[in-house]
């Protein structure tokens, strides 16, 4: 049962509140995932701890060639902000497409992350962005990855202790583009079927630099590593960025989504490694193999269009 | 059941409640406040028929703890109209027949007047995007959007 509901207005204050009693307080950003979570919640927790009164945390700036944004951007703020539209397209379509208008001027970034689920689309674009969370406990601070932020499937690696405070992406290089793709059973209010996001650098033609990244993979998304490989080096063209398709679908393995767990419908999922959890729209891994490659094209073909706009 | 006094502005006016921090707002809304014009329809953020404006922006009202709008502005349907003044979008809603069951269209109209409050004209893209998370399964939708669009024609000839 909810005792209190905090509104701390500094950082090193809410790192202090949350320390007393770590296991009893639940952080709160958006508040927009504790549908799935709520029930469980409600019984074990004390102390919401809302940051949505902290003045530091809601800024997003240019620091030493990072962007960094601030832990309370909501996905609204993010899809609107002119240094992110001047940096990160594949940011953009992610953060301007998630969920509704509703979840998304409620919804933060950092808590896309953080709630650890592995659809994530922000994780997906973050990380082929190679973004870098700054985390805070009372001890200091420490940065860290996307790939660093899974625990396991649908649970963050942060501590009880700590807090996300910023997010820090390197701004965009000369002869950079990015792009992010979803495939979705209807637009709006649907999560993804997969999640593809691309970064590349490109100069004279030949590419000098290839991220792409794909989600639902447990637990976090992946760089398709083969990807880049094939990639820097070569001519930007129609032809490579098929092959690397083809390359994509060889090198990761996507997971079978079948059946409702529960997990949607407001009770936690008992099963480990739950497919479902995974990605709650059901799809086969076969049919998320299949798409792939088309997904890859399309995305690195839009880097590239971003590139010479 | 541990009460707190939380104090919010709702429709204008300050209001004091007492109730669970942790209770989800349309609960406080519908239940202690009394305003059944705010629907329940999923509770997971997924229909849009709880939509309430939040500081000017349209949010689900069934994903909000009541202690996160302490000193926040509260809009719900009955805030719409102003001085006995149906809201442009109302009166377009009616003309149009755009309501049928009209479960959604309390959603639908706070959603809308948070459009037109951002962006007084709004093209098809717009009234998409600031519709998307409310679901009607009445209507399809076209009556809804001709209403926009020409409640919005109408808002600019006032303005
Ligand atoms: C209808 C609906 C559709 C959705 N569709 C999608 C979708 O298509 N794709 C997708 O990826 N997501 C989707 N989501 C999920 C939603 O967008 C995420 O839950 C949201 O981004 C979380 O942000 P939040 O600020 O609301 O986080 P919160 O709910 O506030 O927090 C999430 C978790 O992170 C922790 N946390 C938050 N901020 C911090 C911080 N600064 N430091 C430490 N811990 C923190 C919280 O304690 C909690 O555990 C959807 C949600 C809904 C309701
Ligand atoms: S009841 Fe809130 S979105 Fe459906
Ligand atoms: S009018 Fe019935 S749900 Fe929209």
């Amino acid at each position: 049962m909810i005792q209190d509901y905090l509104f701390p207005t500094s950082v090193e204050e809410a790192l202090k509140i949350l320390v007393k009693d770590p296991e009893k307080s639940k952080v709160i950003g958006g508040g927009t995932s504790f549908y799935i979570d709520g029930k469980e919640l409600a019984k074990d927790i004390s102390y919401f701890i809302d940051l949505g009164q902290i003045k530091e945390l809601g800024e997003i700036y240019e620091e030493d060639g990072f962007i960094v944004m601030g832990a309370n951007t909501t996905l609204t703020q993010c899809s609107k902000n002119p240094l992110i539209k001047e940096n990160y397209p594949a940011l953009v379509k992610a953060s301007a497409n998630l969920g509704s208008t509703q979840i998304r001027n409620m919804a933060t970034v950092v808590g896309n992350i953080v709630n650890g689920k592995p659809f994530s689309d922000l994780a997906t674009v973050l990380m082929a962005l190679d973004a870098v969370f700054t985390i805070e406990d009372q001890d200091g601070s420490r940065e860290t990855k996307v790939k660093d932020m899974y625990h396991k499937l649908g649970i963050s690696a942060l501590k009880a202790t700590e807090l996300v405070t910023k997010i820090k992406i390197p701004k965009r290089v000369q002869g950079e583009g990015s792009a992010f793709q979803r495939l979705e059973i209807r637009e709006g209010l649907s999560f993804p079927v997969i999640n593809v996001a691309a970064k590349l650098v490109v100069d004279k033609n030949i590419i000098k630099d290839a991220v792409v990244t794909a989600s639902p993979l447990a637990p976090g998304p992946k760089v398709i590593e083969a990807i880049g490989e094939f990639l820097i080096g070569k001519e930007a063209t129609d032809d490579n960025f098929v092959e690397a398709g083809l390359l994509a679908t060889k090198s990761i393995k996507f997971h079978t989504s079948p059946l409702n767990c529960g997990a949607i419908a407001g009770v936690t999922c008992k099963f480990e490694n739950c497919h479902y959890c995974l990605n709650p729209v059901p799809s086969t891994a076969q049919y998320r193999h299949e798409v792939l490659p088309v997904l890859v094209k399309r995305c690195l073909s839009l880097a590239l269009e971003e590139i010479n706009d | 059941m541990s009460l707190k006094k939380i104090s919010f502005f709702l429709n204008g006016e300050a209001k004091d409640v007492y109730a669970n921090p942790g209770d989800m707002l349309v609960d406080v809304i519908r239940d202690k406040l009394g305003l059944l014009g705010t629907k329940v329809g999923c509770k997971t953020g997924g229909c849009g028929a709880c939509t309430v404006m939040l500081d000017g922006l349209a949010v689900n009202s069934c994903m909000i703890p009541v202690g996160k709008v302490a000193g926040k502005s509260v809009v719900t349907i009955e805030g719409v109209a102003e001085n006995n003044e149906l809201h442009p979008i109302q009166e377009a809603m009616m003309e149009d027949g755009a309501v049928q069951c009209g479960y959604c269209t309390p959603g639908i109209i706070v959603s809308a007047k948070a459009l037109f409050d951002e962006n007084p004209n709004p093209d098809s893209e717009d009234i998409h995007r600031a519709l998307e998370g409310n679901i009607c399964r009445c209507t399809g939708y076209i009556k809804v959007e001709e209403a926009i669009v020409k409640a919005a024609s109408n808002i600019r000839k006032e303005g």
